[in-house]
């Protein structure tokens, strides 16, 4: 009997009952795609967080986990730990040990963090400006590729920080930003984000604001409840949720801005030297701060999930041989409900090998459908790991 | 019973994969003459000229305030913030001179305070007054720190030192040809500060009227002693500002000089004149002149208060 | 059973009657190589089919012999045109061309090349074993063996079944061998074989 007979016919035989052929596919793919998509998920993920990692020599912020300290830094978890001063940062910058990049993602944007940084942030991490341009002033903002197609947002257009809480009892209020550039993709938790100068984060928490300059004739006759502002009821003082090249020298910081809060600080050391001076200085445990080497505290975490998915391995393989075992059981049934079948092609005058080899290539043709599905799959969740992952984290 | 290749597809997914192979060749690899020339972005005229005069060549010079705006209150376009971005070092004054520099978004690593080596010795300012320049328009307050310290020729010569600082870390390669110019302008420098000096030594014990509040570095390098108003050199003066004057007139004496920051009208010459004062132009040069440079400006000021003294000695009163 | 001599020439038409359980489609097996004698030998022109090992048998029976069944035995999931040529997908042969052509001609001959392409379920009785006809004839065999073709049948079907594979045997010189219950059809073949009950010790 010839290969493409045998196939044809197996195919025709595997068509005339599509629910059930492709219901065994789809048990048998998922039974072979599971325990390689973690596996390839867990790996992918390793990498991405490695690499983010690596590409963050040190991280310094105030003593509490270091996994938090460096998921908050480098995928922009919402903060567990208490900020750091913006004094800290000033300290560290003028010891010129390297290069020094603040961050501050206390806030969001509905589900989006926005990252008050500065522009060294973009060198760090190779950002480019796909449209647009960088931000230019207070209010400003740019914002990675996936956040503008999710959102279809572009240059010109504004985003809107969201309140803590409903009631806004903390000051922090919902500025307008407005949305100067797009970043190019880059695979990363900066695709999600929203990047503003660190002072406009500073704006959000209500530490500087910018309000209308009136007379004291002005002020007992304003008017309330005009559209786009907020109006204080003791002092009839218009505050601006946006800023705008008019506004822009009305906004004011009160306080020794040392005090200012950060999440924490990336140090990139220009040489060994400087990077042996950084972490020495950190080493006392009554600092309040603590140095952090991203590399190691993602290793601990990687190894984590490892010790997690040889866990879910030996769960995902008793229920495959399930699985198989059923699909099997399925194959077996149907060949002996098809026994009349069989003999007709016995009859016929096909040999023993000849129906052996039907059979044979049905249950081929499935499991050959089910591993292509299941390696669809697989390469699927390895292109989209950076992202899930991403996701996963924030 | 038909069978069907897609050959069609394995070439279509082959081309796609081959095409999509990076252009790895993008950033164009230039030599040291084609590559384009570094920028120096500055927020004031004296700074602009210090790092021409180190420069020279090697480095384009950003200073984009217009010339009839002051730099200490100039907002930049959108544009504008986005090219000095770009530039390679920003060299700021310190002393919270360019407001614009809080509100906007420069890079922190290429930005350099050229006044960061004398910042305890800053002079802060009493308290925040509150004023318009013209009536009816914006105002602004002179608070924090005053700013201009380019006008004590000594703080000038630490800051055109912090530039060549600066050049020399960021164009390792010309640190011979900065190190060369730097001796050259300081000794030019250092030798108005002794013309300064000299010129303005009959001025000390005398307590000076300045227009506006941007002396105190002069004042305070040269020993001498000055009340600021808030007049600009082509504000109409009228019975407030005059009885102002004359207040001061009677709080100190003998006062004898009243010091423009740039050319007044004839009507307020007159009247300033007629007020008993020997008229004075000592151009701050924050801004960039029509014409001239930082150090013939500061000669010419050297000159005009040579010339008012002169005219103080031998008459009370006299026309600058 | 035992089974004396028995003998068909080619383009013959002889007919098996007899009482159910006598051993009439046992004969058919015998003949067809699915089922071996304990003794004695059947030669098929000059092949000795009782002497070839079981897979030699069924490919001479693929190629030399064709079947009919009384429950016709088409594949439900296989299309009309494939279960014609469902022999020639078992076998071997190469000039697949050659012989769809051949069974779309025997398709149109016996009425049923529109459901070429049709499932079995959509045909009538009559129909269906028609296909199973063409199926049998479809890689020309030199013997056509029919177990009851007619027995699900209407008359008017039953007369018309009988008069095809008739005519296929006389224009192709084969010959054709069938069980049947229907003694009103049987004047129709060249001879008539009367089987005997058999005993409980295969004797009559």
């Amino acid at each position: 009997m010839r290969i493409t007979a045998i196939a044809y016919l197996s195919w025709k035989a595997l068509r005339h009952r599509p629910f059930r052929s492709l219901l065994l596919i789809g048990t048998i793919a998922l039974t072979l795609y599971f325990p390689r998509a973690l596996q390839e998920f867990i790996s992918r993920s390793e990498e991405v967080l490695s690499a983010r990692a690596r590409s963050t020599p040190l991280l310094i912020g105030p003593r509490g986990s270091s996994i938090d300290l460096t998921l908050n830094a480098l995928y922009f978890t919402p903060q567990e730990l208490p900020p750091l001063d913006y004094s800290s940062y000033e300290t560290l910058a003028q010891r010129d040990l390297g290069n020094t990049i603040p961050i501050h993602s206390r806030f969001r944007s509905g589900n989006s963090p926005i990252v008050g940084t500065s522009l060294e942030y973009f060198k760090l991490r190779a950002l480019s400006i796909h449209t647009g341009r960088s931000m230019t002033r207070l209010g400003d903002c740019v914002i990675g590729a996936r956040l503008a197609e999710s959102k279809g947002l572009k240059p010109g257009d504004t985003i809107t920080s969201s309140p803590e809480n409903i009631f806004d009892l903390a000051g922090v209020y919902p500025l307008r930003m407005r949305i100067t550039g797009i970043l190019a993709p880059n695979r990363t938790p900066d695709d999600h984000a929203i990047f503003v100068d660190l002072k406009t984060t500073w704006i959000i928490e209500g530490l500087a604001h910018g309000h209308q300059k009136l007379s004291q004739a002005e002020i007992m006759g304003s008017s309330r409840n005009s559209a786009g502002r907020i109006l204080r009821a003791n002092a009839s003082v218009v505050e601006f949720n946006e800023v705008t090249e008019t506004n822009l020298g009305d906004f004011h910081f009160h306080g020794d801005d040392g005090n200012y809060p950060l999440s924490s600080v990336i140090l990139a050391p220009s040489d060994k030297k400087h990077r042996a001076l950084a972490l020495a200085s950190y080493q006392d445990p009554a600092n309040p701060q603590q140095i952090v080497i991203p590399a190691t505290a993602v290793e601990h975490l990687a190894n984590t999930l490892f010790a997690t998915q040889r866990l879910a391995l030996v769960a995902f393989s008793l229920l495959g041989i399930a699985a198989l075992a059923l699909a099997l059981m399925v194959f077996l049934l149907s060949f002996r409900l098809r026994e009349r079948e069989m003999r007709t092609y016995g009859k016929i005058g096909a040999t023993r090998l000849a129906i052996l080899c039907l059979q044979g290539a049905e249950v081929t043709i499935i499991a050959v459908a089910a591993t292509i599905l299941a390696q669809i799959g697989v390469t699927l969740t390895r292109v989209a790991a950076p992202d899930l992952l991403t996701r996963l984290i924030s | 019973m038909k069978s069907t290749s897609s050959p069609a597809l394995l070439i279509l997914v082959t081309v796609t994969l081959v095409s999509s192979c990076h252009n790895s060749n993008k950033k164009e690899n230039l030599s040291l003459s084609e590559r384009p020339k570094p920028i120096i972005a500055t927020v004031n005229y004296p700074l602009a000229y210090f790092a021409k005069r180190l420069s020279g060549e090697f480095a384009d010079i950003l200073f984009e305030t217009p010339p009839n705006v002051d730099p200490a209150y100039w907002s930049p376009t959108d544009d504008q913030v986005g090219a000095i971005q770009a530039a390679d070092l920003i060299l700021l004054n310190g002393a919270n001179y360019a407001k614009w520099t809080s509100s906007r978004t420069i890079p922190y690593e290429a930005t350099v305070v050229t006044s960061s080596s004398f910042g305890d010795t800053l002079i802060e300012l009493e308290e925040g007054t509150s004023h318009t320049h013209k009536s009816g328009s914006t105002s602004h307050t002179h608070e924090g720190f005053a700013s201009t310290t380019w006008l004590d020729l000594e703080l000038a010569c630490k800051q055109a030192s912090s530039t060549a600082d600066a050049l020399c870390e960021q164009f390792p390669e010309h640190v011979e040809s900065i190190s060369g110019k730097l001796k050259i302008l300081l000794e030019e420098m250092r030798d108005l500060d002794r013309k300064m000096k000299s010129v303005t030594a009959p001025l000390r014990g005398t307590t000076l009227v300045v227009s506006h509040p941007v002396y105190q570095y002069w004042t305070r390098a040269y020993g001498l002693s000055a009340h600021a108003l808030h007049w600009e050199p082509m504000q109409k003066l009228g019975t407030l500002e005059m009885g102002e004057l004359a207040a001061i007139q009677g709080e100190k004496s003998p006062v004898k000089y009243f010091i423009w920051e740039g050319p007044p009208t004839e009507e307020n010459i007159n009247k300033i004149k007629m007020a008993g004062f020997i008229n004075i132009v000592v151009n701050p040069c924050g801004a960039r002149p029509a014409k001239g440079d930082f150090l013939s400006i500061m000669q010419e000021n050297i000159a005009s208060l040579s010339e008012a003294i002169t005219q103080g000695t031998s008459s009370n009163t006299g026309t600058p | 059973m035992l089974i004396p001599k028995f003998e068909c020439t080619e383009g013959q038409t002889i007919a098996l009657v007899g009482p159910s359980g006598c051993g009439k489609s046992t004969f058919l097996n015998l003949i067809a190589g699915i089922l071996n004698p304990s003794a004695g030998s059947i030669y098929i022109d000059t092949t000795e089919i009782t002497a070839l090992s079981r897979a030699a048998s069924a490919a001479f029976r693929l190629s030399e012999i064709g079947l009919i069944f009384q429950e016709f035995e088409l594949v439900e999931h296989l299309s009309v045109g494939d279960n014609v040529l469902l022999p020639s997908y078992l076998g071997t042969r190469k000039d697949q061309t050659v012989i769809e052509e051949r069974a779309r001609d025997l398709a149109r001959d016996f009425g049923i090349l529109n459901y070429w392409d049709a499932l079995p379920e959509s045909l009538s009785h009559g129909e269906r074993q028609r296909a199973a006809i063409c199926r049998a004839l479809s890689v020309r065999p030199r013997l056509l063996l029919a177990d009851e073709p007619t027995g699900n049948l209407d008359p008017v079907n039953k007369q018309k079944t009988l008069e095809l594979m008739h005519s296929s045997a006389k224009e192709h010189k084969q010959g054709l061998l069938v069980v049947t219950h229907d003694l009103e059809l049987v004047h129709t073949f060249d001879a008539v074989i009367q089987f005997e009950e058999i005993n409980q010790h295969g004797q009559k």
